[in-house]
């Protein structure tokens, strides 16, 4: 009984419907974001490792404006990013509030991050395996759809996982312009209220949602792994 | 089945060309198990390549099945790879798939129906010997295994050649044996041509009906197999002979004989095809005063028959021994002395 009061009292100050809010917003953010980053991460990654030397789409200058575009976008701190783009998404979105508003950055932020893992995957595949493919007689489509992927599949799950697991802090940044979730809960209601205990309370959710997300990504990746 | 003329590649590389095949002339006949042996850097792999156009020819044309390789682009390409098979030495399977879905490769690549390509695997799964493990992943099969469903997938869309690069040099000689007995049995049963390169006399010894030995990107000699173990003529298909015919031991206890007193002459007497079976040491004892003791022999089959090396020494008057062999040489056996000549 007395610790019942002393747990209701140390989280006396929780609101927990805005936490629960907090919490799907910060879902919400983190799922569309990943489900954009990993199409586009996988075309980014593709195109960067296919038009490399002696790749089957080789072509220096492509390669070399994908591989800026990867390593600007990667490199940009992600709180920066997000200001940067406020022109961009208020013109694609018409508004800077709610969850939404963070996709755009989010997924251009994790986008070209997830791309260089798609592409370290790929360059782990066994020359010998296209070299196979190619005197079967399989078309460069082929090679990428019945090849590239499926073999590099466990390596690109376990990649968009780490990503998976950034974008959920990226989220918490996203609360600067609005976005809200679980990182702006904890910076405005906890910090600058004083109120320590929703800070706490937002931290232990957002590792819940991370210790999730691994346990998932290195399920799949077990399962898919027949080597 | 297969012609090459005056086919050439050549590499640029930082430290400028290097020729990796040199001015190739080459005809294998249809249904023929044609080797080319060669040590590391021979260029034999690449000459393999250039036969599905894995590599481009710098020079010179490739014809398979009726078919100028060198001139075809694109889709065309990819249809006359299609009936050329081809296995390679670290399998290069998909590790993604199961075994049949590995044999079912090609024929997807090719767009045949689902029920077409079940029914195919299966028969090509018995084929090879390897009913039962349809479901398993490469992971969980050996070696030999491994290359017994390459060879499987190799042969999917009924190929015209095969094409061997390395196929057994990963393998253990018990293996790389059954592996052999599988492609020649291929060979017999399907008609089909096979060209592959080794750098293990055996293997030629063992499957091959003609071969070719490579040095520094050219052909230095070919023949049939049996001519070449019998009367080999260049330096490079000498070392490759003694592969086989000659084990290091040999060569060490001979070294130890010549050592003792009264060795009298060492003869290599090299024996083919039914040669083997006469009984031509009994005849020159009885025909000519000499002794003579047998140090070391060994017969190995081909394909077109055994070949047997025998190390004897031999000791009598100087004259008789001289006619003893000549004797042995106009019975059409090769006689080498070498040792006390």
């Amino acid at each position: 009984m007395d610790k019942l009061i002393a747990g209701s009292a140390l989280f006396g100050e929780v609101n927990w419907e805005n936490m629960w809010d907090a919490t799907v917003e910060t879902l919400y953010m983190s799922v569309i974001a990943l489900l954009f980053t990993f199409i586009f991460g996988i075309m980014l990654g593709l195109l960067l490792f296919l038009t490399d030397r002696g790749q089957l789409w080789q072509n220096k200058t492509a390669h070399f404006i994908i591989g800026a575009y990867v390593n600007i976008f990667r490199s940009i701190p992600f709180i920066i990013l997000i200001v940067l783009l406020i022109p961009f998404t208020r013109s694609v979105l018409g508004t800077m509030l709610g969850p939404s508003a963070a996709l755009p950055a989010l997924i251009i932020g994790a986008a070209p991050f997830y791309a260089r893992m798609v592409e370290i995957a790929l360059r782990e595949i066994d020359k010998g395996v296209f070299e196979a493919s190619k005197a079967m007689g399989a078309s460069n489509g082929q090679i990428i759809r019945k090849v590239l992927l499926p073999e590099s599949m466990p390596a690109l799950v376990s990649g968009i996982t780490v990503t998976a697991i950034a974008l959920v802090s990226y989220t918490a940044m996203a609360g600067v312009i609005g976005a809200g979730g679980l990182g702006d809960l904890a910076f405005r209601d906890g910090f600058q209220r004083n109120n320590p205990e929703i800070t706490f309370t937002a931290t232990i959710i957002v590792l819940i949602i991370v210790f999730i997300l691994q346990f998932i990504g290195d399920y799949i990746t077990n399962k898919l792994d027949k080597r | 089945m297969i012609t090459l003329q005056k086919l050439a590649k050549v590499f640029n590389t930082k430290d400028g060309a290097v020729t990796a095949v040199d001015d190739i002339d080459l005809t294998i006949d249809q249904g023929e198990i044609f080797g080319v042996i060669g040590y590391s850097g021979a260029g034999k792999s690449t000459l393999i390549r250039m036969l599905n156009m894995l590599e481009a020819p710098s020079e010179g044309t490739v014809e398979v099945a009726g078919k100028p390789m060198h001139t075809l682009k694109n889709r065309q390409l990819r249809e006359a790879r299609q009936e050329i098979g081809m296995i390679f030495q670290h399998f290069n399977l998909l590790w993604s798939r199961t075994v049949a879905e590995n044999i079912a490769f090609p024929l997807e690549i090719k767009g045949l129906s689902k029920s077409v390509q079940k029914e195919r695997v299966d028969e090509l799964i018995k084929l090879v010997g390897l009913e039962g493990r349809g479901g398993s992943y490469p992971s969980q099969l050996s070696g030999g295994q491994k290359q017994r469903v390459g060879i499987a997938r190799a042969l999917a869309n009924n190929p015209k050649v095969l094409l061997c690069d390395e196929a057994t040099s990963a393998l253990d000689p018990k293996t790389t044996d059954s592996i052999l007995d599988l492609l020649v049995d291929i060979n017999k049963k399907l008609g089909l041509t096979i060209v592959l390169i080794t750098h293990e006399m055996h293997v030629i010894r063992k499957i091959c009906h003609r071969v070719a030995v490579m040095e520094g990107g050219k052909i230095v000699e070919q023949g049939d197999v049996l001519d070449i173990f019998r009367r080999p003529r260049q330096e490079m298909t000498k070392e490759f002979v003694k592969q086989v015919t000659e084990p290091e031991e040999t060569e060490e206890a001979l070294n130890h004989l010549f050592g003792e007193e009264g060795i009298g002459q060492v003869l290599q007497l090299t024996f083919v095809g039914g040669e083997t079976q006469r009984p031509l040491i009994t005849h020159v004892i009885r025909q000519f005063e000499v002794d003579i003791s047998i140090l070391q022999g060994k017969i190995s089959q081909t394909q077109h028959g055994s070949y047997g090396s025998l190390y004897v020494s031999m000791q009598g008057e100087k004259n008789t021994v001289k006619e003893a062999v000549d004797y042995i040489r106009a019975e059409q056996v090769e006689v080498e002395v070498i040792h006390g000549g």
